[in-house]
């Protein structure tokens, strides 16, 4: 499992609501959509998605609705709500602040100080 | 929004939850066989696949937890979970158990008793009515801020003029009573005489037959009509189904059935027993000799209007302003300066006697709540006792992971749980003292209709208190069941904890103060309850038979009424067994009295302005069969009549106070003016003792009688002196009444004793309450202070073996122990005794020849308490001393 990063806590959210903004997806597939978007970079405790899926259920950021899947089993469809969007774009861009900010404290050089 | 949202998700995952359980595990499960699928492409094993996407999923059962707390429907999980090992734990110690249940019922019963008793008289809506809360009554307000009722010729103009009412009616205050008579038999009856518009203002729908018709009222005495109550007509006319069109013969007068009413229509004043409603037009035939219908002076009407729709009871209240301006003017009336009108949600009782409920039904508040804080006292302190003996298990949890609020909450649920079952247990058991309170009421009172409906009301103040019972008494060991430190409680295993022998001391404490002050209440109120009984009324009580009549309903002229009396006396008398027997026109101590002004002869009538005494009409040998002293001069005769010398006989009060150290004998009095407003003189002929006339707790008051004859009234009371069981006179003299005319009404026929329970009533109720409620306490606070002092005993069981070891006398040890209880005994004691002197004055106004900071009292409930405390300390003491000391060490 080298090269795998287990993901900073609070972050499994923010990745979730990015892979179901792609398009509805049931909860193996998300798992699979992460690994993919994430050239399979990150490690995640797979029944750890579960929870996170319930409670932003919960917070009404996604929706779930029962549908067939592409082989013909009774599947559980994650969407992204209007609201899940908006909460999608403002995390992105905290997170973005924060890398920057981040990195360049990380970069720092001596003669900088 | 969001908070609905959430709502609407856990009341869904409620009612839904099974299967919300069985599509998280069908999503779950979907998972792990997608993850195995995949890796068996990959070219892994089918089985090992399964295993591995297994493990790579985590804890199966920790995540699926973890969906429901992200559900929000852990909360709901955990309780149940708590309940059913609440449920197991409480099987498991069925003696624990029983205690606590037991304790708490009692003090729980006892507030539900007493709530039961204000919703009753305070809170319950009157039932059948719709929507009672649009219903308000008003009332004339006295200019010193007291309430008066109507008269009718107010209530018209009130009806005609407000415009905030789309009906007003009207009702007499009370019942009448009427006599019925059937095949030559009479009874009475209670007969409501209201406004037309009565039943359709309230929303009743007769049963069978119809409400009275708008005009209905309009003609004095034209409408002969009755609608009759559900129980009148079920219980004393069998339920007939033709009754509609039959009349009644009320106070020989007949009177046409017209309705039924519902069987769930109490009346606007529950409290009285109603058999039967007539048109308010009617008042004469049924309350002969008074024309109440256009006297402006008399005050018998309760106004009840139901409001319009958006009106409110201000907007009300300042519309009815305006009308009693208008009132004021049109009358210009000099005896009603200052009149105005005060509004009050309807309710049955007057607004007076509410203050007075409200006040007595307080102070009972007060009561009970001391006795259930007692009740918690004691099940706080035997939780303490075996929180100590569950140390293990919470620690064990606490190691196990259990945060602190969990064990808190697990605790809480189980004491919760138990004061919820002593809940069930004190509703059955206010039922039961409910009743039996009941039977208390005089039978007298017989007319008051009173029962104790267990409503949702009820339910909801005893659950409500149950969960506040099971909070407060569990959230103390509760708090220190979960301080939980888990390394250092493992190592030592033993609590010893100083902060909880604090507690406890506290408990004991508080426990012997509330005690101390519900036994003083107790003692005083029994005391003086005996007290009350002791009283002399100053006339016999034993062996007399009273008989109230009202000839008023037979339409007698004055000539008969009074020959029916003579002809009711000689053959009274004539019966074996009576010794003697009288007439009065009412009885000491009862609903009635009369106060006359009095001039005496020879002095001015300025100084003779304020005099004035009690007055009664009494018939010859009055004194004798009541049993009161004569002391100057003579008993009436028969030749003291309308016709004779007008003469009075006297009380000794009324001597020493209007003609102090003179021979009253012989001098001359006047109560009553002639046609020129010259004093009529009567000749005081004898002086009486003094006795009790308006109530038990008076000071002696003067007092005048007049003979029967010359102060005739058509409503009197036959007074009969007999020997042996008077009981059995009863039908023996009613038999003679009878013979004299079969339409004579007997309003009651009782033993004098029976009489004697009605001024004793108020005595009596509160002397066995307080009574019940601070025996109660002393039991419940024995068995308290005995179980926690006991238990503090029984922990020391090591130190008292060190000590005997080391060689320690005994004695010295149960002193020691002894002597530590005593000293929280005496601080409890002190503080309660404090208490009881502020509290006690609260009764005062109710206690008979006794002070409220009675000494004996106080002295003797102090001493019964510390004695209490001893013994509850000693035998625990002795069996710690007797143990032997390699025993008590290795004990742990």
């Amino acid at each position: 499992m080298a090269g795998r990063a287990q993901i900073l806590p609070g972050t499994l959210d923010l990745l979730i609501l990015k892979a179901v903004s792609l398009g509805p997806l049931y909860g193996y597939g998300i798992l699979l959509r992460i690994q993919q978007i994430s050239q399979g970079a990150l490690l995640i405790e797979q029944g750890a998605l579960y929870p996170a899926l319930f409670r932003l259920v919960r917070q009404g950021l996604l929706k779930a609705h029962w549908d067939m899947s592409e082989n013909n089993r009774r599947t559980k469809f994650y969407e992204l709500t209007s609201a899940g969007q908006k909460r999608l774009r403002q995390e992105k861009e905290d997170w973005n602040r924060l890398v920057v900010a981040i990195a360049s404290a990380l970069n720092a050089q001596p003669e900088e100080i | 929004m969001k908070t609905f949202a959430s709502l609407r998700s856990f009341a869904s995952v409620l009612f839904h939850r099974s299967q919300v359980e069985s599509e998280m595990d069908e999503e779950l499960r979907a998972h792990i066989e997608d993850r195995t699928n995949d890796l068996e492409r990959s070219g892994i094993p089918r089985a090992e696949a399964e295993r591995l996407a297994r493990l790579e999923f985590g804890g199966y059962a920790k995540f699926k937890e973890e969906c429901h707390e992200a559900l929000g429907t852990h909360f709901v999980e955990t309780l149940v979970q708590d309940v059913w090992y609440g449920l197991r734990m409480l099987r498991k110690s069925p003696g624990f158990t029983a205690v606590v249940v037991l304790t708490l019922a009692f003090g729980i019963g006892a507030n539900a008793t007493i709530f039961s008793f204000i919703n009753e008289l305070l809170l319950r809506p009157p039932s059948g009515v719709a929507e009672p809360n649009r219903l308000i009554s008003i009332w004339n307000r006295l200019p010193d801020g007291n309430v008066m009722q109507f008269s009718y010729p107010d209530y018209q103009f009130y009806r005609d003029h407000n415009q905030v009412f789309s009906n007003l009616i009207a009702f007499s205050s009370d019942p009448e009573r009427a006599s019925w008579t059937e095949n030559d038999q009479s009874s009475v009856i209670f007969v409501h005489i209201v406004t037309a518009n009565y039943f359709s203002t309230l929303g009743v729908n007769p049963l069978m037959g119809r409400a009275f018709l708008p005009n209905e009222d309009a003609h004095p005495g034209s409408d002969s009509i009755l609608i009759l109550s559900y129980k009148f007509w079920r219980d004393r006319l069998g339920g007939a189904p033709d009754i509609l069109g039959k009349t009644l013969t009320l106070n020989n007068h007949a009177f046409t059935v017209v309705g039924i009413t519902p069987r769930n229509f109490a009346n606007l004043r529950p409290e009285f027993e109603t058999d039967a409603w007539a048109p308010i037009s009617m008042q004469q035939e049924l309350s002969p000799g008074m024309d109440l219908l256009s006297d402006r002076h008399g005050y018998w009407i309760f106004a009840v209007g139901r409001l319009k729709p958006g009106v409110t009871g201000a907007q009300a209240q300042a519309n009815l302003n305006v009308v009693a301006n208008l009132l004021d003017r049109k009358n210009a009336d000099p005896d009603r300066k200052g009149w105005g009108v005060v509004v009050f949600p309807n309710s049955g009782i007057d607004p007076g006697g509410r203050v007075y409920i409200v006040t007595f039904s307080a102070l009972l508040m007060v009561l009970v709540g001391l006795v259930l804080l007692i009740a918690c006292a004691n099940a706080a302190s035997l939780l303490l006792a075996r929180a100590s003996s569950r140390w293990r298990e919470m620690t064990i949890r606490a190691a196990l992971g259990a945060g602190r609020s969990r064990i808190l909450r697990m605790v809480l649920t189980e004491s919760v749980l138990v004061s919820l079952i002593a809940g069930g247990l004190g509703i059955w058991l206010s039922i039961w003292s409910g009743r039996l309170i009941l039977m208390l009421k005089p039978s007298m009172l017989s007319f008051l209709n009173f029962d104790l409906p267990l409503d949702w009301r009820v339910i909801w103040f005893t659950v409500l208190i149950s969960i506040l019972t099971g909070t407060i008494f569990g959230l103390a060991p509760a708090m220190h069941c979960s301080k939980v430190d888990v390394a250092e409680r493992l190592k030592t295993e033993s609590m010893g904890s100083q902060q909880k022998s604090r507690f406890r001391d506290s408990l004991v404490v508080v426990q012997v103060a509330v005690c101390l002050v519900l036994v003083i209440g107790a003692s005083l109120c029994v005391r003086s309850l005996l007290n009350a009984r002791s009283i002399d009324p100053g006339f016999a009580v034993q062996n007399r038979l009273v008989f109230d009549f009202d000839l008023r309903t037979l339409g007698y002229t004055d000539a008969q009424d009074r020959a029916f009396y003579s002809q009711l006396v000689d053959r009274v008398r004539a019966l074996p067994g009576v010794r003697s027997a009288s007439v009065t026109n009412y009885l000491p101590l009862g609903f009635e009295s009369i106060g006359q002004r009095v001039q005496i002869e020879g002095r001015s009538p300025e100084a003779s302005k304020w005099l004035g005494a009690g007055a009664m009409s009494v018939g010859p040998d009055y004194f004798e069969t009541m049993g009161i002293p004569l002391l100057l001069g003579r008993e009436f005769t028969e030749a003291d009549n309308e016709n004779s010398l007008s003469v009075v006989i006297v009380n000794q009060e009324f001597v020493r106070r209007y003609f102090p150290g003179e021979d009253a004998i012989g001098k001359r009095i006047s109560t009553k003016k002639d046609a020129n407003q010259n004093p009529i003189w009567s000749e005081v002929v004898g002086v009486v003792k003094t006795g009790k006339y308006g109530s038990l707790r008076e000071s002696p008051q003067p007092f005048l009688y007049h003979p029967f004859s010359q102060g005739f009234d058509p409503r009197a009371t036959l007074v009969v002196e007999s020997s042996g069981d008077t009981r059995l006179q009863i039908p023996a003299v009613r038999q003679v009444i009878q013979s004299l005319d079969p339409a004579v009404l007997i309003l009651d026929s009782q033993t004098m004793n029976d009489y004697m329970t009605l001024p004793l009533f108020f005595a009596r109720i509160t002397g066995v309450l307080l009574g019940v409620f601070g025996g109660l306490a002393l039991a419940l606070a024995m068995v308290g202070l005995y179980g926690v002092i006991a238990y503090s005993v029984a922990q020391r069981t090591r130190e008292v073996g060190i000590r005997v070891a080391l060689g320690a006398n005994r004695a010295t040890v149960l002193l020691l122990v002894i002597g530590q209880g005593l000293k929280l005994t005496l601080i409890g004691a002190a503080i309660g005794l404090v208490a009881a002197f502020v509290v006690t004055r609260l009764i005062q106004s109710l206690l008979f020849g006794i002070s409220a900071t009675d000494p004996v009292s106080f002295a003797a409930a102090t001493l019964l308490l510390v004695a209490i405390a001893c013994f509850a300390c000693y035998l625990p003491a002795r069996s710690a001393a007797r143990v032997d000391p390699m025993i008590a060490l290795r004990y742990e």
